[in-house]
């Protein structure tokens, strides 16, 4: 269940830009991944524990992220959506076979010792580490959450995504805007790396596992909605483990896929978002 | 180029593609190393002109044909092994399944716009190696299945042919393949339909409003180009021996085509084919010369790096929306 | 004059290469195939330097020169076959060596078939591989060896009457959970829990708490590392009430000592050979393989390098006693020494049976013990006892 936070943490980064500026990022995933290989040798070279590598792995995510826009994305945007998405599924394609270039296809997990301790609430089994990935998940939504509704910065964002004809008219700088949106998607999958790293283990391949996992949500919760997200995150872990339970491990992954096709024929505007 | 001499240099491309595919065996002196990677080449390349069917002439992308491929493959291995069907009525019969499975997720998946649609398809696949993983009483699940007979011997004008030894045979089935494919793809595209299909990719509402039925349209292109995908996954099968599901949904049966096909020119008809087969020469005669690993890195940028400064690739015109 | 200067000193060279070489018979060709690139990389690469200290090893001490050909098949079916093809087909070597993962052997085994060319492998245990019964197919290691390990130490060294099985659903995992279990069975040993998961499941909690509920006394995973670390931290965080945690492949490598620390203690594994594990007779081979291998690639080599090298010793050998001093290399005659071979290496007794299959093949089973791998069984091959109960997190 506490998995269900980390979930919409995971996809935050994918929603977001999804949201904003209608792009499918499907080499979303391979920045996650980023972060959490970042933490991973930061770890490893330096000792630096995961939770203090914690920002630089998001601003260097998030640096790639903002480079891979202007790059790439920035002249294509007003061709065919189809075009983006292909593109960054290119994108995705590099970078994973990238890491499995430099880093080798090793599995990589990030442990730190104290994580491990086990802790009993009720019933419950947890570990300390969990707690401390939940707590920082939970931080990361809030922040970005109070950050979109307070800030200037923020509230232009909003007002983009909503019209952007009426935010080039209030003399918001649209494209400025967009380059922003796509490095805040880059830094908050970043954030979410090093997590899931501690929590299992990152991989060359684990970037293309997490960026449909995080589409699964960003539909299930539908557009525009944070809130939505989390619900969602919950929605998934709690059904996978209860999928577990009941049926057999196996079956786990297919219930988020079968969530989503169902979700996406019945109601694709999703649980909480506003009608497509 | 005035319109008319586009539209006859592309049939002449196309004449020349397969001239060059027929003469290649003798070119390369019946090498079975080197008729082995092209038979691949041929493979995804037909993989490649399904794709763009859907994806390049009806403007419906997909991310999932890997889908269509497994499912053909193993329909056509347990067809054969379970049922003693006969290889060859296998392989057709797969490929109504894949027809079958299209209709599946393609009725309910076309009510959504172009990426959803092209994530669901995605989802789609991941859907059908799951399930080929966990219904192992059927289909042994990752363990895989293991000697999968070939195409049988064919008799004709006073020859065998036979497909379990002979590298050339498979070659000539695996291009006969392609053109077929290349045929139908040709006529559909100059009929009613082909029309219905290029007005749907340009928009949706007005296709609709000229009269265009577009649900049908989109679901022909997709049956069609479902049932060749599955039909070649059922060749691959019968060629190697062995599936499991990793190799048969693999990502990469739904990636390649469409680094094929926007390299050789997506909307164009023959180009994906022609696309297909110089990537494939590319990454085994070049690529991996110089980068012994990650040599796959290369589709990804080379993906990327078409988008957006080529997406005409090779051949073609992609026309743009808005 | 230069010209005389010239002559007399190419004369001279070739007298000294002649007599300087002197070759005991001629060369010998071997082809090897192995993913070098795509998912199985990481092992591919280990076979391959063992196979390359094979055949460097061979031609020092047999003075026959190796022309060896290695060619990636970057883990795909297709390249794999397309690989057999170029070695046999085009460069006409004597016999092939290499092959990683049963879906790339398979094929590339038919193929080797095809072109009549022994193919000795060491990276694929599935039992149907040999069902065809290929006469070129040849193997150092399959599965029911590994499982024999499992099952016999559960019954005899532990006397467990409950054990709950945990596999990964992959397929070699899957069936020496499978073989395991039948073994168990058979020698009446209850199997109450047999729990499949996927490839990438990071919360193990639900099924371990099916091993709990059913009173399993032995906890066995069919897994990989990423598996053990999951699960062992799982069954800490539940303080799982086992007496035993058994794996099969990974466990107690360099690599896992390090990552889970005081984690591995107790953990038991199967394996190949790790080092030090060879059975007397073989003492001296092994050290002498370790040193040169560690010397040329400055790092100890893994079991999966023991086996190439192994593969590759055997077959040169096979091949150069078939074809005697004058080098009358024929898949026959090679095929003919295999099968005559009987002989005792670091991986124990080596000899093939009619199916390619080897007869004497048993894994050994290890403990970690602060920090090392103490072989436990079989007996005969064991260097220290086993403590038990015990398990890393404490358990009861």
């Amino acid at each position: 269940m506490l998995e269900g936070v980390n979930y919409a943490l995971y996809c935050l980064g994918l929603a977001f830009v999804f949201g904003i500026m209608r792009i499918i990022n499907m080499a979303h995933g391979e920045f996650l991944v980023l972060g959490g290989y970042i933490a991973y040798w930061l770890l490893v070279k330096w000792g630096i524990n995961p939770l203090l590598s914690l920002p630089l792995a998001a601003a260097l995510a998030g640096g790639v992220s903002f480079l891979n826009y202007r790059i790439f994305l920035q002249r294509i945007r007003t061709t065919a959506e189809l075009n983006t998405l292909i593109l960054t599924f290119g994108i995705g394609i590099f970078l994973s076979n990238l890491y499995l270039q430099l880093w080798s296809a090793d599995i990589r997990n990030i442990g730190v010792d104290w994580m491990e301790n086990p802790l009993r609430l009720g019933g419950i089994y947890v570990s300390l580490g969990e707690i401390a990935t939940f707590a920082v998940s939970l931080a990361g939504v809030l922040i970005l959450h109070s950050f979109l509704r307070r800030t200037k910065m923020g509230k232009a964002i909003r007002i983009t995504a909503i019209d952007r004809d009426a935010a080039a008219l209030a003399g918001i700088n649209v494209e400025r805007v967009d380059l922003l949106a796509f490095g805040i998607g880059g830094l908050l999958a970043g954030l979410g790396g090093p997590l899931l790293g501690m929590l299992s283990f990152v991989s060359p391949g684990t970037g293309i596992a997490i960026t449909i996992k995080a589409f699964i949500l960003t539909v299930l919760a539908g557009v525009g909605s944070i809130r939505g997200l989390i619900v969602a995150g919950m929605i998934l872990g709690v059904g996978e483990a209860m999928t577990v339970t009941f049926f057999s491990s196996s079956y786990r992954e297919l219930f988020g896929f079968v969530l989503f096709l169902v979700i996406l024929l019945v109601r694709p505007s999703g649980l909480f978002g506003k009608r497509i | 180029m005035s319109y008319l001499s586009f539209r006859l240099s592309e049939k002449m491309t196309a004449f020349i593609t397969f001239v060059v595919v027929l003469a290649l065996p003798f070119i390369l002196s019946f090498n079975p190393y080197y008729l082995s990677i092209f038979i691949s080449a041929l493979i995804l390349g037909s993989v490649s002109l399904a794709w763009n069917l859907l994806a390049g002439v009806c403007g419906q992308v997909s991310f999932g044909h890997a889908a269509f491929f497994g499912i053909g493959a193993y329909a056509s291995a347990l067809l054969v092994i379970k049922a003693g069907l006969n290889p060859f009525l296998a392989m057709v019969a797969a490929a109504m399944l894949g027809v079958l499975g299209a209709l599946i997720i393609g009725i309910p998946a076309f009510r959504l716009r172009g990426p959803y649609f092209a994530l669901s398809i995605l989802g789609f696949a991941e859907v059908m190696k799951l399930l080929t993983l966990n219904l192992t009483r059927l289909t042994e699940g990752s363990k895989g299945i293991f000697n999968i007979p070939s195409l049988p011997l064919i008799k004709l004008w006073g020859r065998t042919f036979d497909f379990y030894i002979s590298r050339t045979t498979n070659y000539y089935l695996a291009g006969a393949l392609m053109f077929a494919i290349y045929l139908l793809i040709y006529f559909l595209r100059h009929s009613n339909i082909g029309l219905a299909m290029t007005a749907v990719r340009g928009d949706e509402e007005t296709a609709s409003g000229i009269g265009v039925p577009v649900f049908l349209t989109k679901i022909t292109a997709l049956t069609v180009s479902a049932f060749c995908t599955a039909l070649m996954g059922a060749f691959y099968a019968h060629y190697i021996h062995f599936l499991n599901p990793d190799s048969a949904f693999d990502g990469s049966w739904s990636v390649m085509p469409i680094v094929g096909s926007l390299f050789g020119g997506i909307g164009t008809l023959i180009g994906p084919s022609i696309g297909a087969l110089v990537i494939a020469g590319l990454d085994e005669f070049v690529f991996k010369r110089f980068f012994e690993t990650g040599h796959k890195l290369f589709f990804g940028l080379l993906l990327a790096i078409v988008i957006v400064w080529a997406p005409a690739g090779l051949l073609g015109k992609w026309v743009k929306k808005k | 004059m230069k010209e005389w200067m010239l002559s007399k000193v190419s004369v001279g060279l070739v007298v000294g290469l002649w007599l300087g070489t002197g070759w005991a018979a001629p060369a010998i060709k071997l082809g090897a195939h192995a993913p070098q690139t795509g998912s199985l990389a990481k092992h591919g690469m280990e076979q391959i330097k063992g196979i390359r200290v094979g055949t460097e090893e061979f031609e020092k001490k047999q003075k026959i020169k190796v022309d060896l050909r290695v060619y990636d098949d970057e883990s795909d079916p297709q390249k794999a076959v397309a690989a057999v093809e170029k070695l046999a087909g085009m460069d006409k070597v004597n016999a092939i060596v290499g092959g990683y993962g049963s879906n790339l052997v398979g094929p590339a085994s038919e193929a080797a078939e095809r072109y009549d060319t022994p193919y000795l492998t060491t990276g694929a245990v599935d039992t149907k591989l040999s069902a065809k019964k290929f006469k070129n197919f040849f193997r150092l290691n399959y599965m029911p060896g590994y499982a024999a390990a499992q099952s016999g130490a559960i019954k005899e060294l532990f006397a467990a009457k409950k054990v709950g099985v945990l596999y990964n659903s992959l397929s070699a995992t899957t069936e020496i959970a499978e073989v395991v279990k039948d073994q168990l069975v058979k020698a009446g040993v209850e199997v109450p829990v047999f729990e499949k998961f996927e490839k990438g499941t990071t919360n193990y909690k639900p099924i371990l708490l099916k091993v709990r509920d059913a009173g399993c006394e032995v906890l066995l995973v069919e897994g990989y590392f990423p598996d053990y670390v999951g699960t062992i931290k799982d069954a800490k965080i539940l303080n799982l009430p086992v007496k035993v945690y058994m794996g099969a492949w990974g466990i107690g490598t360099p690599e896992f000592v390090r990552e889970l620390g005081p984690m591995s203690e107790y953990i038991y594994g199967t394996s190949i050979w790790e080092m030090g594990t060879a059975p007397k007779e073989a003492k001296g081979e092994e050290a002498e393989f370790v040193a040169v291998y560690t010397a040329k690639y400055k790092e100890e080599p893994s079991y999966i390098a023991m086996l190439g090298y192994l593969s590759t010793k055997y077959m040169l050998e096979a091949i150069a006693q078939g074809g005697g001093k004058a080098g009358n290399y024929t898949s026959e005659k090679s095929r003919a020494a295999l099968r005559a071979m009987d002989t005792v290496g670091s991986l124990g007794r080596v000899a093939f049976d009619e199916k390619g299959d080897p007869r004497y093949f048993t894994a050994i089973l290890f403990q970690t013990q602060k920090g090392n791998q103490v072989v436990v069984y079989p007996k005969d091959r064991a260097k220290g006892t086993i403590q038990f109960p015990a398990v890393p997190w404490g358990g009861k």
